[in-house]
């Protein structure tokens, strides 16, 4: 659980600062006025019916007094607050630039290079990255709570958020924008690595000691990350899309009263041009393209995924 | 009711004709009162299974989907049926006129036909959210953010038509309300003479008129696009969702101070007729309301801090939200000090109102590290904002509501409740509603985002706590109903005035005579004259 964050990032450190001087202001606050409330309440109880009370009707000084402390107090943190959050959203020149898009229920990183990546954003560590940010349907939100950072994620539209990690290790990506069922299953991993497994990753290196993943493992883990499994399931239960448990080489019916026996070219032809031959009865909810976001490397890895599910 | 005589009290006719054909302001009220504790425990009866699903990680009664359309059937029940015609459209209708000493509203049957309409708008509601079959019921969340809301298959024109028909109501009540303070006083009850509750309803009845037409229109422009495909806020139509958020929030920020405002007025009455002291700062606190109503309305940016919005917009919301914080403080230590060299009963209004001023500082100093900056950007959108929120409408709204409920209750029904267990009812209320958000400002803190139906188990010890103390959290509302019910059947009769006030709606007998007075009164003096010792 996020909690202690300091030396995770810059940014998210002096956030904590700011947000500790203001638990320290709030609980002062807190315990002044409920100090003198229940004070008074104790004190001041009523023992006789005809206990006197004072005619205290309103202080010019006193109202003056307590309009204007609150009013610079407030003036102090606004500033204090702008200090820190005007740092946050100034991306340093050099800072290595990930596009970052969302949809219903995921996420992909596009790198420099052209290599994309779902749900699992690896970046170097001490080095500023600014996320270009755009969703390719509904509102999302990109949050990073070790990083104290988050911004909206919207169609149509670029945001941005920078970070730069100062420790290793694996950090949660959260949506916090309300975006539809699986909304709350819309998480990610930010992977912070250091420079010699940076280099690795870019060359798509194993890591040491590792053995290379074998088709069908890595179509799993393709069907894991790119949500697949939100609407596929591989136990015959139908979420909500088919199931691929058996459907390889079986007949399918379609909507259009086609039919067909579901072979390699069908399986590529739906992932990317899903709406092409829809299974009879799953019309409620269309699933999205994957053009341009599974490769074709990807797509025979899916395939052997898929018939190793009989 | 031509044949009404002076001294019959509003509450002997029976009937439904006498009642839903009424136009007298009292049995309105009632009415109101009625529907929306109706609602309160509707929409509280789905947090209930909200929390229960959120007991532990995973799936524990409902799917995703189910869990989506419990809490926007909570935030759109909560939002729309109770809390916005809330106090004013309750408390407000009935004491209003028998506060400024009025025979009724300004517009009787403009103020019926308000009720009317809200009754049509409900319908709407109801049908989008329960009324198809399970599949279509809503799940947009009662902020219908676009392009969601213009996408999802569910019932989202008819809850928009609803809340559209729902503003009427609110517009012409809050319209009745502010012709009925300016041209039905008394003879002597000047705008400085006027109670602070009255103050507080003239407030909340600006925002009413000037900020819901823009709700109207938005959800008008929503319905558009979902028809006839017009592009306001879908991008792929050109349009554009962050004018969706901008417009939707410029009605729904103001309207929490329409919610809120009427608690503080009903908190102001209470403390110095259980103080027996005049109420400390009366002009501070009654423009301080107008001040409130002011800048509310420039501040709904900052539900926009992370949402894209330009540097500069970010920078100046933030300073206009802080200065919310200025009349808040000032009506804060106004109350506080009306306590001081008072002779204070706790019974439980007053036990009520003590427990408004001790949660909405909780409410108001947590909403800081939201207004600022670069601690908002952490907090956004998790459950910081959600136990926020919670403590400024339940800590504040619903507890001046029942505060207000349990003070007048002898005045609306000539019964008396009984004392004690109102006490244990608030102590149950009270211990479990901190315990329901207490540890929600923790989970926010810690990075657990809102409107998860799921979530990671380091968050579980967390919400389970949370859920454990909404359970004694609703168990305290049935009891504390249960108890009010209980009194209108085996309850003492009570007198005319059993706390001794100073304010015009308990120089009426209890319950009021259909026509308030038999005169009309004419007032001396301010309403909080209350101390023993004059001038000391």
């Amino acid at each position: 659980m996020p909690i202690d964050v300091s030396g995770i990032s810059e940014i998210g450190t002096r956030v904590d600062q700011v947000q500790m001087a203001l638990i320290w202001l709030m609980a002062f606050c807190f315990i002044a006025c409920n100090a003198v409330l229940i004070y008074f309440m104790l004190r001041y109880r009523r023992k006789s019916a005809n206990q006197p009370t004072a005619d205290l009707r309103g202080s010019h000084f006193i109202e003056t007094v307590w309009t204007l402390i609150p009013t610079i107090v407030v003036i102090i943190i606004f500033f204090y607050g702008i200090n820190v959050w005007s740092d946050m959203r100034t991306p340093p020149e050099d800072s290595y630039q990930i596009n970052v898009k969302a949809r219903q229920w995921s996420w992909s990183f596009e790198y420099p290079d052209g290599r994309v990546e779902a749900t699992e954003m690896v970046v170097p560590v001490d080095t500023p990255i600014k996320l270009n940010m755009v969703s390719e349907d509904v509102l999302h939100s990109f949050f990073l709570p070790h990083f104290r950072v988050k911004e909206d994620v919207v169609p149509s539209q670029y945001t941005y958020l920078w970070f730069e990690a100062k420790k290793t290790g694996d950090y949660h990506i959260f949506c916090t924008e309300y975006c539809g069922k699986d909304h709350s299953a819309m998480l990610g991993n930010l992977k912070v690595v250091d420079e010699e497994a940076w280099q690795r990753w870019l060359r798509n290196e194993p890591e040491p000691g590792q053995a290379p993943l074998s088709p069908e493992q890595r179509g799993e883990k393709l069907w894991e990350k790119w949500g697949c499994k939100g609407c596929h399931s591989t136990d015959g239960s139908v979420v909500l899309g088919p199931s691929f448990k058996g459907i390889y080489g079986k007949e399918e019916h379609f909507e259009s009263g086609e039919s067909l026996v579901i072979d390699d070219n069908y399986i590529r032809e739906s992932i990317y041009s899903p709406q092409a031959k829809i299974v009879k009865g799953f019309t409620n909810q269309l699933m999205p393209s994957f053009q341009g976001q599974l490769k074709e490397d990807d797509i025979s890895d899916v395939i052997a995924f898929i018939k190793s599910l009989q | 009711m031509s044949h009404a005589h002076a001294d019959e009290h509003y509450l002997q006719a029976k009937g439904f004709y006498n009642w839903f054909f009424s136009v007298d302001h009292k049995r309105i009220g009632l009415m109101y009162l009625l529907a929306i504790l109706f609602f309160f425990l509707v929409a509280g009866f789905s947090a209930i299974l909200v929390r229960t699903e959120l007991l532990f990680p995973g799936h524990t009664i409902v799917d995703a989907r189910g869990y989506n359309v419990l809490f926007t059937l909570h935030g759109a029940i909560m939002v729309f049926l109770f809390i916005v015609p809330g106090i004013p459209a309750t408390l407000g209708n009935f004491l209003l006129p028998l506060m400024i000493g009025a025979k009724d509203v300004a517009f009787p049957r403009l103020n019926l036909l308000s009720f009317w309409i809200y009754l049509l708008g409900v319908v709407c509601v109801l049908y989008a959210l329960v009324g198809t079959p399970w599949k279509d019921w809503l799940d947009t969340g009662w902020t219908l953010y676009a392009p969601y809301s213009v996408q999802s298959s569910t019932g989202v024109i008819p809850i928009t038509l609803g809340v559209f028909i729902l503003g009427f109501s609110s517009i012409l009540t809050g319209l009745n309300f502010t012709v009925t303070i300016h041209r039905l006083r008394a003879p002597g009850m000047t705008w400085h003479r006027l109670p602070l509750f009255c103050w507080a309803i003239y407030s909340a009845s600006l925002i009413q008129i000037l900020a819901t037409p823009v709700v109207g229109i938005t959800l008008l422009l929503l319905i558009m696009e979902r028809i006839f495909g017009i592009g306001f806020f879908t991008p792929a139509l050109g349009g554009d969702p962050i004018l969706f958020e901008n417009m939707f929030w410029f009605y729904s920020h103001p309207v929490v101070y329409i919610m809120i405002l009427p608690a503080m007025g009903v908190v102001a009455e209470i403390l110095p007729v259980f103080s027996k002291k005049p109420i400390f700062g009366y002009r501070a606190i009654a423009y301080s309301s107008l001040a409130i109503a002011l800048v509310s309305f420039f501040v709904w940016g900052h539900h926009l801090f992370v949402s894209g919005m330009s540097y500069w917009s970010r920078w100046v919301f933030s300073l206009l939200t802080f200065a919310v914080a200025i009349p808040t403080a000032i009506k804060v230590f106004n109350w506080i000090s009306t306590l001081y060299k008072g002779s204070i009963r706790l019974d439980s209004p007053m036990l009520y109102a003590c427990a408004f001023i001790f949660l909405f500082t909780i409410a108001g100093l947590t909403g800081i590290p939201l207004a600022t900056l670069a601690t908002d950007v952490h907090l956004h959108d998790s459950y910081f904002v959600v136990a926020h929120f919670h403590y400024t409408m339940q800590g504040g709204t619903v507890i001046g509501l029942l505060a207000g409920l349990h003070f007048w209750y002898p005045k609306i029904f000539g019964k008396m409740y009984n004392e004690l267990a109102s006490k244990v009812g608030f102590w149950m209320l009270f211990i479990g509603f901190n315990m329901t958000f207490m540890p929600q400002f923790l989970l926010g803190y810690f990075g657990m985002p809102r409107r998860y139906y799921d979530y990671l188990q380091e968050y579980a010890d967390l919400h389970f706590m949370s859920s454990i103390g909404a359970y004694l959290n609703g168990l305290a509302y049935l009891f504390i109903f249960g108890n009010l019910i209980y009194g209108l059947f085996k309850g003492k009769a009570a007198a005319k005035n059993p706390y001794e006030s100073l304010s015009l709606e308990w120089t009426v007998p209890s319950p009021p005579p259909l026509t308030n007075f038999d005169e009309v009164p004419t007032v001396e003096d301010w309403t909080y004259g209350y101390a023993s010792e004059q001038n000391a």
